[in-house]
């Protein structure tokens, strides 16, 4: 590689649950859920007690409460978390120029070209965590890499309270025996679709013949194999918008008919919305954004990518405002060709407000709505996505390519 | 038109019309005073009026008129003028080109005007019933309620205050309400007030010129009658007539809660305080408070995730069901305050159904605010 990046993956143990714990002494060494109280809810962390008896965050809190009856619920507390995670990045931003947030928790610290400053890499883990843990009373683990996903996995595998170090000599065969679902963007459907062709592990993949991988699943699929073999040119971008959130799908076949371009939009506004919400957010804008089937490049980038946005008069968290939003882009959109893929996304978010309530009429019908979505996130809990579904809102099939990293929202065990 | 004028009375006439000519609009002749002179010699007498069609304003004041007529200027430059001048006699006239020259003292102006003829006429109506109120009780309504009307120009109907007559009471009402809070008080003032009015809505600009006339001191009593869509006041010299909201109050008994059955009483000072100290760190937008009422014990809290959370609590007398009600700190506030008492009983039911506050000294005030939804 012309420039090794050295990447690290900054990644908070068990925030919420870690946080209750740190400030009720009582709750130590005990199985902590927080979030899910009530029965019909789904718990958002759990601390390393409470996963040894196999729950983890996106549980159903019925199912969590039989495999440990004794655990703690708590409701959770998102303005402290927050506050931690402003602590938090600030520790970050000492120990490295550029910081990319993902979420409340998890961050990527480019350290290229640090080293003289702040020693290796490790050193300035260690230094990162045990600063962490001094001043926030929190553990952190870190992966170390020279790429960004493999820094990602780096820090899962460093779990509970660790450091785990990739170089770049090392890097094949640390990713070589692990399944290819540790990939970014392979969902089920990619995974399935590989397994059929006889590739399990990212070595699998890394070792497939490209052409094969090609048909199996598409122009993308020389990108996968790419991420595969450790190549990942993506750069830490401490001005992505950190607090984004956003869903997207490749279409089978090239899509021109917009009506099933808008029920997309409505399926992913849904589930966006359902994130947020779940996230105790709202959003003030919205973003289509369009990939066209036309290629102009090789690559997984070599589409022509249109994105359009729109900032609402008052922030929101319900499907149907953002669906709606989307739908006008699409409509101000000139398309002259088939689009290969539609991502409904949000940004400009903020902590929900607590709402004011209303005596009259019209501002009911808001409260309405936010029952209305209240109900609707129970049944999805408790029976998954697609329990139920709004008029028009067929099911588009998510061939599982997305990059975007969700909040609110954890990936399929 | 030639006159002389005491130059007090003639400030205190221009400067009773400057919160109506000063909001720019689209017509350029609404941003001046027309000036009338009329009678003869010492028993003559300048009427000054303005409008801006919503609202009119229309008061004489005593001069020595040389000869009547009439001119408009600008409302605004004359008062900076005459608030300049000497305390001694004004001199105006109109001179040619609709020009008005003002001599005080050794002091002299000649301000550009418009031709008297182009100024929209104020409406002419008298109502066939006029009852006298007392001015400070009719103050007071006002003040009570004012605060609650919606700014919100695209719910019309409560950009204002509700006036009515209760015909069991003989009292005259105020309501105001925005949705999410309501102001209401009941007064008698004094007279039969039958047939006033059955129900009209008065625009809060209006009830700001209405009230800043009552708070006049030159008289205790005004006039106030109702015709149509207008509505007018006259004090001494002064008439003040305007358009009502057409439109439908909404059914505001329906918002003040029969079921809050749990009470407790408090002093409005310690709690106004507590909950300014508190609201210091509650968010910027939504000014949240929580207030957690337990056993003998009223807790306000907020937490901002930007700056942090605070506290603080107060001894009450309670023994009910503990109750978290989420509040806006502004709303809660702006009622304590307008309540005009030291103690209030303060009655809920549930965090997500309206409180109501009522003075312990005054049956007929009452407030009632939406909690937050936590």
């Amino acid at each position: 590689m012309a420039n090794p990046r050295i990447i690290l993956h900054a990644d908070m143990d068990a925030f919420y649950a870690s946080i209750e714990q740190r400030d009720n002494p009582e709750l130590k060494g005990k199985p902590v859920c927080v979030g899910g109280s009530s029965s019909r809810g789904v718990i958002s962390a759990a601390s390393y007690e409470a996963r040894a008896f196999g729950i983890h965050s996106a549980m159903p809190s019925a199912q969590a409460r039989q495999l440990c009856p004794h655990a703690i619920f708590l409701r959770g507390d998102m303005a402290k978390y927050a506050r931690d995670s402003k602590r938090i990045f600030e520790i970050f931003r000492r120990f490295a120029p550029l910081v990319e947030g993902l979420s409340l928790d998890e961050a990527f610290l480019d350290l290229t070209g640090t080293e003289r400053l702040l020693g290796p890499a490790r050193t300035v883990a260690k230094n990162l965590r045990a600063a962490v843990r001094d001043e926030v009373g929190l553990a952190v683990s870190c992966g170390i890499a020279p790429v960004k996903m493999v820094a990602k996995i780096a820090s899962d595998e460093a779990k509970p309270d660790g450091i785990a170090e990739v170089t770049a000599e090392g890097l094949r065969g640390f990713l070589d025996p692990l399944p290819v679902g540790r990939i970014w963007g392979v969902g089920p459907v990619a995974q399935g679709r590989l397994a059929q062709q006889g590739i399990y592990t990212i070595g699998d993949l890394a070792r497939s013949d490209p052409k094969r991988l090609e048909r199996t699943l598409g122009d993308w699929g020389s990108g996968v194999r790419r991420l595969a073999r450790g190549q990942d040119v993506r750069e830490v971008e401490p001005y992505r918008e950190a607090v984004s959130m956003s869903e997207e799908n490749t279409f089978g076949e090239d899509v021109a008919d917009r009506r099933v371009m808008e029920s997309a939009i409505l399926s992913h506004a849904e589930s966006v919305a359902r994130r947020l919400r779940r996230s105790g957010l709202v959003a003030r804008t919205v973003v289509l954004k369009l990939k066209l089937g036309r290629r102009v490049a090789s690559g997984p980038r070599g589409f022509p990518l249109l994105t359009r946005r729109q900032t609402l008069r008052e922030p929101t968290n319900d499907g149907d405002v953002i669906a709606t939003a989307a739908r006008s882009l699409l409509r101000r959109t000139e398309l002259t060709e088939p689009i290969r893929l539609l991502g409904v996304g949000t940004t400009n978010l903020s902590e929900a407000n607590p709402e004011q309530l209303s005596f009259l009429e019209d501002g009911k019908r808001k409260e309405r709505r936010a029952r209305l979505n209240e109900s609707l996130d129970e049944l999805t809990d408790r029976f998954g996505p697609g329990a139920v579904r709004r008029a028009g809102q067929s099911s588009v099939e998510r061939a599982g390519l997305s990059f975007q990293i969700k909040r609110g929202e954890e990936p399929p065990e | 038109m030639k006159l002389e004028i005491d130059k007090g009375d003639l400030q205190r006439g221009l400067s009773r019309l400057q919160a109506i000519v000063e909001k720019r609009n689209s017509m350029p002749i609404l941003a001046n005073v027309l000036l009338t002179a009329s009678g003869k010699g010492e028993t003559g007498a300048l009427e000054l009026a303005a409008t801006d069609l919503e609202v009119g304003i229309r008061g004489s004041e005593s001069a020595n008129v040389g000869k009547s007529g009439a001119v408009t200027v600008s409302a605004r430059k004359f008062y900076d003028i005459v608030r300049e001048l000497p305390d001694e006699l004004v001199n105006l006239e109109a001179t040619g080109n609709n020009y008005l020259e003002i001599k005080c003292g050794r002091a002299r102006f000649s301000l550009a005007g418009t031709d008297a003829e182009e100024y929209p006429s104020l409406p002419e109506f008298s109502p066939e019933r006029l009852v006298k109120l007392q001015s400070p009780v009719l103050s007071q309504m006002i003040e009570r309620t004012m605060y609650a009307a919606s700014v919100d120009e695209t719910r019309y109907n409560l950009n204002g205050v509700y006036f009515e007559v209760i015909a069991e009471t003989g009292k005259i009402r105020l309501v105001a309400t925005d949705g999410h809070r309501l102001a209401l008080v009941d007064r008698s003032v004094g007279e039969e007030v039958s047939g006033l009015a059955s129900g009209v809505i008065i625009p809060r600009k209006g009830l700001a010129e209405l009230k800043r006339l009552v708070d006049e001191e030159d008289a205790d009593e005004i006039e106030l009658g109702f015709e149509g869509s207008s509505g007018l006041a006259r004090k001494g010299s002064v008439t003040l007539v305007m358009r009502l909201i057409e439109g439908e109050f909404p059914n505001y008994q329906q918002v003040i809660p029969k079921d809050a059955d749990l009470k407790i009483t408090l002093a409005v000072e310690p709690l106004v305080r507590a909950v300014r100290r508190v609201a210091l760190l509650s968010a910027e937008r939504s000014r949240a408070i929580k207030v957690d009422i337990s056993d003998g014990k009223l807790m306000i809290s907020s937490s901002n995730p930007d700056l942090g959370e605070a506290q603080e609590e107060l001894d009450i007398d309670y023994s009910g069901a503990a109750v978290s009600i989420g509040f806006n700190a502004k709303y809660l506030l702006e009622s304590l305050s307008a309540i005009g008492s030291k103690e209030i009983q303060f009655a809920f039911k549930t965090g997500n159904t309206p409180a109501e506050i009522r003075p312990t000294d005054d049956a007929d005030t009452l407030a009632v605010v939406m909690p937050m939804r936590l």
